[in-house]
């Protein structure tokens, strides 16, 4: 007696049907779960899925491959490192730094692009203007704002475009601090 | 550096267990019993981390920001922000799955190493009418006739060795335990390993399985790829010796007569892992014997080819947006 194998069993629509569907009953639930899986660490911190928080500044410029615009004047009142870095990838994506008070709480916010464009949206925090004036900044006149930040204090809103990228400062600090800053915000180290 | 180390290893580990869930999903939904069509389906399961994570960890897309923010269903990155009192999780989770995977390569490789696993004794001339059966078994299975070594020991022991000279190996104390359909199941169930080379194959996983020490996920389904060869070699050799029920019994007496666990291996903590592992030989063999007792083999299924050939396929382009 020798062990054959047995004969290949004649198929039917029905079968082939099955194959089917069962393959992309498969991949479709596993593709849903990794995606679900995957937005827990966003989920988790709050974010919308495609803002994610990361180390530090350096982290920040290596995984968006550009260099951060960062003010070379930096007030005593304003703890360094920021207290969280935050990402978007995209086009032309970019990231925003929180910065804490010396005596704690939320004091500033520096929301720029990676690339020429706006700022994500999904990076600055909605806010109500209380009233909106204008400055100048290098040569340009650049809108200065008064808002309701999310925390329900008045903060300050300076927006700008540097080498074709958006910048947006916010402040709970006086405006001459703003503006110093921001004169001085650049890509070098 | 190290840090792409720990996303290649992560990526690895998770391809391999979504192959493997994905693969162990497909098993049951297409109702695949056949040993050789779930082998090569868990085959493909395991060629993921082998082969097509190191290919897809060498495509510069992947590597790239947009591609983890914009494309991948799942990136393991993302799990670096979860943190608790200020330590990320990730480097923790990816360090103990690599020491659970070292920790079951080394369950297996060591006594391997150490030879616990194949029992030495004084060989004895093999009778004739024995070295005839062995022979018939073989040419019924479809292997040439292999050498045939009969050891002086009390030991139950029956087994086939041997990657470039496969030969069987029987003890006395086996051709006393066992009655003569009994024998011939076991012989008939040694020579489907050897036809199905086997012997060769295990030494092969093994390879595989110290190439991806560090993946728990592959470590399993390598043992689970061990124990499917079996149960093929347990369909082939009941179907060439014509008695499923003896085959059966044969496995039962074996088992109690080498002690319930056989040789098991000296390991470090291997009091504890005693019995964990008494219990799963005992569950292992308990299963074979209902195989055997419950159901005849399962037939071919329908369309295996296209299925395993849309597995092949399928399964690389999900995992190719999972990093």
């Amino acid at each position: 007696m020798s062990a054959r194998a047995a004969p290949a069993p004649r198929w039917r629509p029905l079968d082939l049907w099955r194959t089917v569907a069962g393959l992309a009953v498969v991949l479709g639930g596993a593709a849903a779960l990794l995606a679900a899986v995957d937005a827990v660490p966003s989920w988790i911190a709050g974010e919308s899925r495609d803002v994610r928080r990361v180390a530090g500044v350096e982290e920040a410029e290596r995984r968006l491959r550009v260099r951060l615009l960062l003010p070379g004047y930096f007030p005593d009142s304003i703890a360094w490192p920021p207290s969280a870095v935050r990402i978007a990838a995209g086009d032309p994506g970019g990231a925003a730094l929180d910065f804490e008070g010396r005596r704690g709480g939320p004091h500033m916010l520096l929301a720029q692009a990676a690339r020429p464009g706006a700022v994500p949206a999904r990076l600055v925090p909605a806010a109500t203007v209380l009233d909106e004036g204008a400055t100048w900044l290098g040569g340009l006149r650049v809108p200065l704002r008064r808002i309701v930040g999310p925390d329900g204090h008045v903060w300050r809103e300076l927006v700008w475009m540097q080498k074709g990228r958006q910048v947006v400062l916010r402040s709970r600090g006086s405006v001459e601090e703003m503006m110093r800053m921001a004169r001085t915000t650049r890509d070098e180290p | 550096m190290p840090g792409r180390w720990a996303d290649f290893v992560a990526q690895s580990i998770v391809h391999a267990l979504v192959g493997a869930l994905a693969v162990e999903a497909l098993l049951r939904l297409w109702r695949i019993g056949r040993p050789e069509e779930r082998l090569a389906l868990r085959s493909v399961a395991l060629l993921q981390p082998l082969v097509v994570s190191p290919l897809l960890a060498l495509w510069p897309w992947r590597a790239g920001e947009a591609f983890h923010e914009r494309w991948a269903l799942f990136s393991g990155r993302h799990w670096e922000e979860v943190r608790i009192l200020g330590v990320s999780l990730y480097p923790l989770f990816v360090f103990l799955l690599v020491a659970l995977g070292l920790a079951l390569f080394l369950l297996d490789l060591v006594p391997l190493v150490r030879g616990s696993r194949r029992v030495r004794g004084p060989e004895a001339p093999a009778p004739s009418d024995l070295a005839g059966e062995v022979a018939d078994l073989a040419r019924a299975a479809g292997a040439a006739p292999p050498p045939l070594r009969v050891l002086e020991l009390d030991f139950p022991a029956l087994y086939c060795s041997g990657v470039r000279l496969p030969a069987v190996v029987v003890s006395r104390g086996a051709l006393r335990l066992l009655d003569p359909t009994e024998r011939r199941a076991a012989l008939a169930h040694e020579m489907v390993h050897l036809a199905q080379r086997d012997p060769l194959v295990s030494w092969l996983l093994m390879a595989v399985r110290a190439l991806l020490l560090f993946n728990p996920v592959a470590q399993v389904l390598a043992r689970t790829m061990a124990r499917e060869a079996e149960r093929r070699a347990d369909d082939r050799g009941a179907e060439i010796a014509g008695d499923r029920l003896a085959l059966a019994s044969a496995l039962v007496r074996l088992y109690r007569a080498s002690g319930g666990a056989g040789r098991l291996p000296t390991l470090p903590f291997g009091t504890a892992l005693r019995e964990p592992l008494r219990r799963a030989r005992f569950r292992d063999v308990e299963l074979r014997c209902r195989r055997l007792l419950d159901d005849g083999a399962p037939g071919r299924s329908p369309l295996a080819r296209l299925r395993l050939s849309l597995v092949v396929l399928a399964l690389p382009a999900l995992l190719l947006l999972v990093a």
